[in-house]
């Protein structure tokens, strides 16, 4: 009885993958001139969430600035829809220390979430940065 | 005559949980333009018949705007501002984003195997691949939202 138990119990937190940790962060926004700052990938990069899900970002695609938290400099995609997923899903941009990806910025949660390994990006600046 | 009856009997039930209404490619010119410090929000779901019988209500911001039906789209225009959709089937699965002024955000929504019975996740998507997904969809939301 208890192995069945145990067995159904198992299953059922199988298909449940874990929520993402994040922390609640003020966005200060870009000035207009700084909105203007892109970075390109120049190279294809496979970011590995604590999740368990992956995520893509293609070799070409641009980032702009939109501001600033604590934690970094904040990017979001251009023409592009990026997100991090766990037990939810949230749109995401990328929280970055001069190349260094170091988290992700939740912007319809005001939150941050901390990247772990930090990951060096192929990034080079489009516009001065 | 019994497999003709079988299949007719397999075929009209598969069909019942399908959605009902004007094709995208019918009724896309006839959506009004988004109004000036709004965004839109479509909600669409593939005609795949897996999981067809588990129709949730769609959530935004804990208000109904619609169900998740398959084969069926719709959308909804709201102020700028933070958003949650809400899908509940075995477990609740959130999509958090922002919408922007004059903004167009697509929401997929998957079916998928969960513990015991199937799950829709509600995911975002690029318009591009939004677009390419909904000309086959009939539309099941208020014209003018």
């Amino acid at each position: 009885m208890l192995r069945s138990l145990l067995f159904i119990v198992s299953i059922s937190l199988a298909g449940c993958a874990s929520d993402v940790s994040r922390m609640h962060s003020d966005l200060s926004q870009a000035l207009p001139e700084q909105s203007i700052q892109t970075i390109t990938f120049i190279d294809q990069v496979t970011i590995k969430l604590s999740t368990g899900y992956s995520r893509q970002i293609d070799k070409g695609s641009d980032w702009r600035f939109v501001g600033t938290i604590k934690e970094g400099n904040v990017f979001r995609p251009v023409d592009q829809i990026f997100t991090v997923e766990g037990a939810h899903v949230h749109e995401a941009y990328l929280t970055l220390q001069d190349k260094t990806l170091v988290g992700f910025y939740f912007p319809g949660e005001n939150a941050f979430s901390q990247f772990e390994p930090q990951l060096n990006l192929p990034i080079k600046a489009k516009e001065r940065i | 005559m019994k497999i003709k009856a079988l299949l007719f009997l397999i075929c009209t039930s598969l069909l019942a949980g399908c959605a009902s209404g004007p094709k995208y490619t019918e009724v896309v010119d006839t959506f009004p333009t988004i109004a000036s410090e709004e965004g839109r929000v479509y909600f669409y779901r593939s005609g795949n018949l897996i999981g067809s019988g588990i129709q949730p209500k769609v959530r935004l911001n804990g208000e109904v705007v619609g169900q998740s039906e398959p084969g069926g789209f719709f959308f909804v225009d709201r102020k700028p501002g933070d958003y949650e959709v809400l899908l509940s089937t075995e477990v609740d699965k959130k999509l958090t984003f922002q919408l922007h002024s004059g903004e167009e955000k697509y929401v997929k929504m998957s079916v998928g195997l969960g513990a015991i019975v199937y799950r829709v996740y509600p995911e975002l998507v690029q318009q591009t691949e939004a677009l390419k997904d909904m000309q086959g969809l009939s539309f099941t939301g208020n014209p003018n939202p």
